[in-house]
């Protein structure tokens, strides 16, 4: 759907436009999310009366979760939409941010929908390393910056 | 098991409905490259003229931190089974 609505737009470059999709859901799908677990798990560490709050959050997880699942692929796809467009002008970059999206992306999948307790702490711990986070923030960054050239 | 099958039909026509629109426009791209023979070749020299060893580098640090996370991530999991097997 999204390269489709890039492509019912006007004069503007759709390949551009599904970039900034692609950005767009990235930040939407996970700045909330993060920060709504790490209050969570400040709050009951904190207890009293900031652990209702955890428990109703804890109570809407999964809605929170599909939220998080639902425009994180919407961003994965439209930036893959985007980098077959521009296939042809494919640099170091954008390929290493093709890779890290990916295992993002399909360690986050296997998180959700795999039942194996092993395969789920593996998934677990790689989906939420912070060393990939900010590599892939950093390579977004670093894409929109040399895009142009 | 049956949310599993609807779940992995519904990808894969979400990336087929996503590719599908792509590959006739980059068709019809192509066909706008061709016409310009000497113009691709300009091109072509020109990536080449700019790409730098740095470019290169980025490439190389994306698989090795993504192999150093692997390999931490493996390594926190031995480590926390071996705690448990002490402790029992």
């Amino acid at each position: 759907m999204p390269p489709l609505a890039a492509f019912a737009g006007g004069e503007e470059d759709p390949a551009e436009t599904l970039g900034w999709v692609a950005v767009g859901c990235g930040v939407i799908a996970n700045i909330p999310f993060i920060a709504i677990n790490k209050y969570r798990k400040y709050a009951i560490q904190v207890g009293g009366s900031s652990l209702q709050m955890a428990r109703q959050i804890g109570s809407h997880f999964k809605t929170i979760l599909n939220f998080h699942i639902m425009f994180n692929s919407i961003g994965y796809f439209a930036g893959m939409s985007h980098g077959l467009l521009l296939s042809t002008s494919l640099d170091s970059i954008s390929l290493s941010l093709v890779i890290v999206m990916t295992v993002m992306m399909a360690s986050g999948l296997m998180l959700r929908y795999t039942s194996s307790r092993h395969t789920k702490i593996f998934n677990r711990l790689l989906h939420g390393q912070f060393g990939l986070i900010l590599l892939l923030i950093s390579l977004v960054l670093l894409h929109i910056l040399t895009g142009d050239d | 098991m049956k949310n599993k099958h609807l779940a992995v039909f519904a990808l894969f026509l979400i990336i087929t409905c996503s590719i599908s629109p792509l590959a006739v426009y980059a068709e019809e791209e192509e066909e706008d490259e061709e016409g310009s023979g000497f113009g691709v070749q300009e091109r072509e020299r020109e990536r080449q003229e700019g790409s730098s060893p740095f470019s290169g580098a980025i490439l190389y640090v994306t698989i090795g931190a993504i192999i150093a996370a692997v390999g931490y991530t493996v390594f926190k999991i031995v480590r926390s089974r071996r705690e448990t097997k002490k402790l029992q």
